[in-house]
């Protein structure tokens, strides 16, 4: 058949894979774990804002949730709009701990884990034993979130009869203040999620789950266990909510059924996970670094309407110019991308005129998405052009 | 020995095959023609254990296939290229291969598979990080037959592999199907393109309504006015 070899086009060639390539992404995500672990220390001796940290430990929650949606429902193609039942189910291990006395934060955190894991084993067998269809999926879990959300008001063993305080809990010293300790085991949770996600999709159970999302009945024909991954991915993408819903109790303290089954985290990673791209475990990360931080710097002005509106806007502008998510269209012009996002964070940083870090990152955000925004064909004649200019 | 015995398949209450009974070995090109609606993708589709049979049996080497899942079927050695092609399109083509040998463990015999796809088809060694979805009808084929030779199979069942292709890719399919015979696969070819398929098979089947109404070798059908009238236009 060399007829198609001369006919089509010639596809861009990729440099072939060495180790110093493949270690690049791990090495900067180590070197930005650590910076940020060392944050809360040095935050005074930088004359940083401490709002820092809890906008940090509020950030690493978001792309915890996200990743972890994005690791069953992104990867697999079953969208799942009740994730709230799991990260709900997580943060009701802990009230429900804290009705007796301070719980340990570990044990909340591995007790959330565990009740997510098993909601999510329960919902999964109900639902993908029968093999119905992605729809079903979607209605099912959304229905389910906002049944559960009733039924823990109306239960007071769970839901203590509408209100629980979560005040305090106990966790090791050197962990410093709450906040401190928020934002410490908020960053582990969002690499153990990252990492879980990444590793998922180099995996054959990745490979699976992305055939799965193609063509579920033609992976069926290949071998692929289709039940069993999909339970597994479920399973893991829930433990790793409930264990972040758990730690979040911590945060929010005064919890309510309507609050934490709500459609605010459901749809929130929903959105996240879509506009940085599903098909990576980077896109989430990006989506929710995005996302919350545009949300938070317009709240912090006092504009709480206008962040919905614009992130409303910002919704349509990434699904009509940027299908498949950023992440999708960062692959294609990595440099473009990186320079924009970082000369923008750093000219900002250095001037100032960010109005400090949290604003730097946004802006810097979204300048790299007005770049990756323009089409294709556009984007060419762009660099065409500018290279014409060049003297030869 | 890949034997077909008294397999009836029924969708609902309509009969789709009844009856049928076919044999073939590990060294043979064998066709199954008939014209639309003669039960052909069926037999196929029942033989891969994607769709369930009524009553009869599909035997390897005289072990009863029935009641296998059709993942679990893939791993006894048989590899289904179905119409249409049923590619994962929003894969790449190495994604495509490597969930082909999904039903194998060992890594370096996946790798070696995958070589072995890459040297009979080297565009698609090109084309390895491309989205299986971008590529041209042809390639799109490459990739299904490669994916089913991912499998390691002994016997490959090609569903209407010539479907869909320009004719100047048709002629280079069949000479495809011959060099996967050369390999030491046997090959079933489910066809409509019948004059191109009796220049390589060694024996076919002639389906017409469910029913077997003619079998025999290469010559014998090219020699039945049957064929010739209905087929052949001739």
């Amino acid at each position: 058949m060399t007829a198609t070899q001369t006919r089509a086009p010639e596809a861009p060639t990729r440099p072939t894979d060495n180790a110093a390539r493949r270690w690049t992404t791990p090495g900067v995500l180590l070197v930005l774990v650590i910076g940020l672990a060392a944050l809360p220390t040095l935050q005074e001796s930088l004359g940083l804002d401490a709002y820092l940290i809890v906008f940090g430990y509020t950030l690493f929650f978001w792309v915890t949730q996200a990743s972890a949606w994005n690791l069953f429902s992104g990867f697999s193609g079953y969208l799942n709009f009740g994730h709230a039942i799991f990260y709900g189910a997580g943060v009701y291990v802990t009230a429900n701990l804290a009705r007796e006395s301070d719980p340990n934060i570990f044990v909340a955190i591995l007790g959330g884990a565990l009740a997510a894991a098993v909601v999510a084993a329960l919902i999964g067998y109900v639902i993908f034993h029968r093999g119905l269809a992605h729809e079903i999926f979607a209605l099912f879990t959304f229905a389910l979130a906002i049944a559960i959300g009733v039924l823990v008001r109306n239960v007071d063993a769970i839901g203590g009869g509408g209100v629980l305080m979560v005040s305090m809990v106990t966790y090791p010293e050197f962990l410093g203040s709450v906040n401190e300790m928020l934002y410490y085991l908020g960053l582990l949770l969002a690499v153990v999620a990252v990492v879980a996600a990444a590793l998922v999709q180099r995996s054959r159970l990745g490979l699976g789950l992305f055939a799965i999302r193609d063509d579920e009945r033609v992976a069926e024909t290949m071998g692929v266990p289709t039940f069993r991954y999909k339970m597994i991915a479920l399973v893991l993408a829930a433990a790793i909510g409930g264990a972040s819903g758990a730690l979040n109790a911590v945060m929010i303290s005064f919890i309510e059924p309507e609050a934490t089954f709500g459609i605010d985290v459901s749809v929130m990673v929903v959105l996240m996970a879509l506009v940085g791209g599903r098909r990576h475990w980077a896109g989430p990360v990006i989506g929710a670094v995005l996302m919350f931080s545009l949300s938070d710097r317009l709240t912090g002005l006092g504009m709480t309407e206008l962040s919905q509106l614009l992130t409303g806007l910002l919704l349509v502008v990434v699904i009509v110019g940027l299908k498949g998510g950023i992440h999708e269209r960062w692959q294609r012009r990595p440099r473009a991308g990186l320079i924009t996002f970082l000369g923008v964070l750093l000219v900002l940083l250095v001037t100032g005129l960010g109005g400090g870090f949290i604003g730097a990152l946004l802006f810097a955000l979204l300048a790299m998405i007005v770049v990756l925004v323009v089409p294709d064909a556009w984007w060419a004649r762009l660099v065409n052009r500018s290279r014409e200019g060049q003297p030869r | 020995m890949l034997e077909v015995t008294d397999l009836s398949v029924y969708y609902g209450e309509a009969r789709a095959l009844e009856d049928i009974s076919i044999t073939m070995d590990q060294g043979e090109v064998v066709a199954v023609l008939g014209a639309n609606g003669a039960g052909k993708s069926t037999l196929v589709n029942t033989m891969a254990g994607i769709i369930p049979a009524r009553s009869g049996q599909v035997l390897l080497d005289g072990a009863p296939l029935q009641r296998l899942a059709s993942h679990k079927v893939v791993g006894e050695g048989i590899a289904l290229v179905p119409e249409g092609r049923m590619l994962f399109n929003q894969l790449t083509v190495a994604q495509n291969l490597k969930l082909g040998a999904y039903s194998l463990d060992d890594r370096s015999e996946i790798g070696a598979l995958q070589q072995t796809v890459y040297d009979l088809f080297p565009i698609l060694h090109d084309r390895r990080d491309q989205k299986a979805g971008t590529l041209s009808g042809g390639q799109q084929q490459m990739v299904a037959i490669g994916r089913a030779l991912m499998a390691r199979p002994r016997y490959l069942l090609m569903d209407e592999p010539s479907l869909g292709l320009a004719p100047i890719i048709v002629d280079d399919m069949f000479d495809l199907i011959v060099r996967v015979h050369e390999m030491g696969i046997g090959v079933l070819v489910v066809e409509q393109n019948v004059a191109r398929t009796l220049e390589i098979c060694d024996r076919g089947y002639v389906l017409e309504q469910g029913t077997l109404a003619l079998s025999g070798t290469r010559e014998e059908l090219l020699g039945s006015s049957a064929v010739r009238e209905a087929y052949l236009a001739m």
